[in-house]
């Protein structure tokens, strides 16, 4: 069995190897949030192994004309792919014909070309004061996105509404970043225990070594991690209540703009979000978080002492703007302030990406919550 | 509104005129005012009343199965009596799908506007988008939750949905369902604080014929929707 984990980054393969590979379709998952193959191959001894090939998801394969049902058990294939860091037969998929050199999709090439201004290989600037922990680290830090390009059908564009209190609507973020704040730069202000957890989680992230994260065991990423997510977003709005629903993992944050009556709430990862206008400005307030927070790829942690504040406005071209500010005593000397904005993107189709579904191979599940 | 930003798409006008729907007009919506007072604002927290998880048809018969799918019903029946639920598979945290997810004990928000009524499950965090007209494109690929399109008919919303995966069932007691689940709703708000949802099921790999079952939704007050982690409170067997 293939330590298939259902939700990853592609950290997990060397983007500098590739390797070939012939043989027949045992099985095609089409899937979010990657999508799934089985390659049954015959080496020379005449021993049958088996290949866990990854790409990404079905929105990103769709305008390459993927569909569900483009490869069937029994396909004779040729693959090239970018093989596991951890010698697990498998890999990430660059290239797939059938075994007559037609394409599948139609496109030669897999994944799309990178968008090299937004790509990972950027390093990390040293940042003006950095904990002594994180000296040797810094330099092995890459700020870069991980935004997947937009996918748009083809129809008539549906125009913003003109109404700058009116956010209602679909859009596609212009920024999602693999560790925060995302500038070159700069870096989180942490403190001993800040730099200390961080140090961890990263070390083993860049080492490729699976962690139990909120995402691989298919938990939700919380509200921060949300709005640096690289994929559509539905705003949907009434005059008590603005809700920011999240394509990627079905994660909904909810915005009160009325009081709300006393209940019970349990810390989540999305926290508690209470928020007014100032003028066209919505000030969002947000507490109430759960402990174990991973903020981005590299495990930026974050406690239930966590304190977001956002001003978020709508720009003349009706895209979002949100100035995001947050606070967390347990791990960090002071609040850190960024940025992120979201294009008016009505023409994205909106995937339906169950983690859940994907999950077979997921290390058994912790109740207690990942580990810190 | 301007008429710069009037979209050249004609929008399905709701002939019920409703204060909330006046901003219908193609574009993305204004800031649509709470009407509690108008029949066609289903906006609020909600509640299935008393279905348990289980799908009731109107006139109380069992569903109209074809051979074969009353065969997997009794093996769902039996297996379920020996405390076997593998045929399950919320309980490997696949989503429920239509219609169960709207008989589940979990509370669910609406949210509308005139391009999209939105349903968020506190279950799962799953979501339901109903697209009103073509501002939002539809999604080829099949889905748990199905690919849901709606009009005004008066004061009722019809929902048509498709495009569903297999391998979910309709309800706990095991209901199948093939690809081909047609499920058409009509939503109405009968009081303030009552939902009737009308469902007319159609699949011919798995009934003789459309059946009809309903489920009513009570109005929450004060509830607020909680996050819920499927993998937290499931046990994940393959």
């Amino acid at each position: 069995m293939h330590e298939a984990q259902a939700h990853h980054s592609f950290a997990a393969f060397d983007e500098t190897k590739s390797v070939e590979l012939s043989g027949t379709v045992a099985d095609f998952r089409y899937t979010n949030p990657h999508i799934w193959i089985d390659i049954l191959v015959t080496d020379a001894a005449g021993n049958v192994e088996q290949w866990g090939i990854e790409s990404g998801p079905p929105s990103q394969l769709r305008p390459q004309g993927w569909t569900a049902d483009i490869l069937k058990p029994g396909d004779k294939v040729h693959a090239s792919l970018h093989p596991r860091k951890d010698g697990v037969k498998g890999g990430s998929l660059i290239t797939l014909t059938l075994s007559d050199g037609t394409p599948v999709g139609n496109r030669r090439n897999f994944p799309p070309p990178r968008d090299e201004k937004n790509s990972p290989e950027q390093p990390v600037v040293q940042s003006n004061s950095i904990h002594p922990l994180l000296k040797e680290l810094v330099p092995k830090l890459r700020f870069g996105t991980y935004r997947q390009p937009a996918v748009a059908a083809a129809k008539t564009p549906l125009p913003p509404s003109a109404d700058p209190r009116s956010l209602a609507g679909r859009y596609f973020p212009n920024e999602a970043t693999i560790l925060l704040p995302g500038d070159p730069g700069r870096m989180l202000p942490y403190n001993d225990a800040g730099a200390a957890v961080f140090l961890s989680r990263a070390n083993d992230y860049i080492a490729a070594k699976p962690r139990l994260e909120p995402l691989v065991l298919c938990k939700p990423g919380g509200a921060i991690r949300a709005m640096n997510q690289g994929f559509p977003v539905q705003v949907t709005q009434t005059s008590e209540q603005i809700n920011f629903i999240f394509m990627e993992d079905h994660l909904v944050r909810r915005i009160h703009l009325k009081p709300v009556q006393p209940q019970q709430i349990e810390p989540s990862t999305m926290g508690q979000s209470f928020g007014h206008w100032e003028g066209n400005a919505l000030h969002v307030e947000t507490t109430g978080f759960r402990d174990g927070g991973w903020m981005d790829e590299y495990g930026d942690p974050s406690s239930a002492k966590l304190h977001l504040s956002e001003v978020i406005t709508k720009r003349a071209d009706g895209s979002l703007q949100d100035d995001l500010t947050l606070e967390d005593p347990t791990y960090y000397t002071g609040p850190t302030s960024f940025r992120r904005t979201w294009q008016w993107s009505p023409n994205s189709i909106w995937d339906e990406v169950i983690c859940e579904e994907n999950n077979h191979d997921a290390p058994p599940v912790d109740p207690a919550g990942s580990k810190p | 509104m301007s008429l710069l930003h009037a979209s050249p798409r004609r929008v399905r006008k709701a002939p019920w005129p409703a204060i909330i729907l006046l901003s219908a007009c193609g574009q993305g919506g204004n800031v649509p005012a709470i009407d509690h007072t108008s029949p066609t604002d289903l906006s609020g927290v909600w509640l299935a009343e008393g279905s348990n998880d289980v799908l009731t048809s109107i006139d109380g018969s069992s569903p109209p199965f074809t051979v074969d799918a009353a065969r997997l019903y009794q093996q769902h029946r039996l297996a379920q009596q020996a405390g076997d639920t593998r045929w399950d598979s919320t309980q490997r945290c696949i989503p429920p799908g239509v219609p169960r997810i709207m008989l589940i004990q979990k509370p669910l928000e609406i949210a509308q506007d005139s391009n999209l009524v939105s349903m968020t499950f506190q279950y799962q965090r799953l979501v339901r988008f109903i697209y009103l007209n073509d501002a939002y494109p539809e999604n080829p690929d099949a889905s748990f939750m199905g690919t849901s399109r709606g009009h005004w008919e008066g004061p009722v919303l019809v929902v048509d949905s498709s495009n569903f995966k297999g391998g979910t069932v309709l309800d706990s007691t095991g209901i199948p369902h093939g690809a081909k689940l047609r499920l058409t709703e009509r939503i109405q708000r009968r009081d303030p604080d009552t939902l009737s949802v009308k469902m007319t099921i159609t699949d011919e790999e798995t009934f003789m014929h459309p059946w009809q079952a309903q489920v009513a939704l009570k109005r929450q007050h004060g509830v607020q929707v909680q996050e819920d982690v499927c993998v937290e409170r499931e046990r994940i067997h393959p």
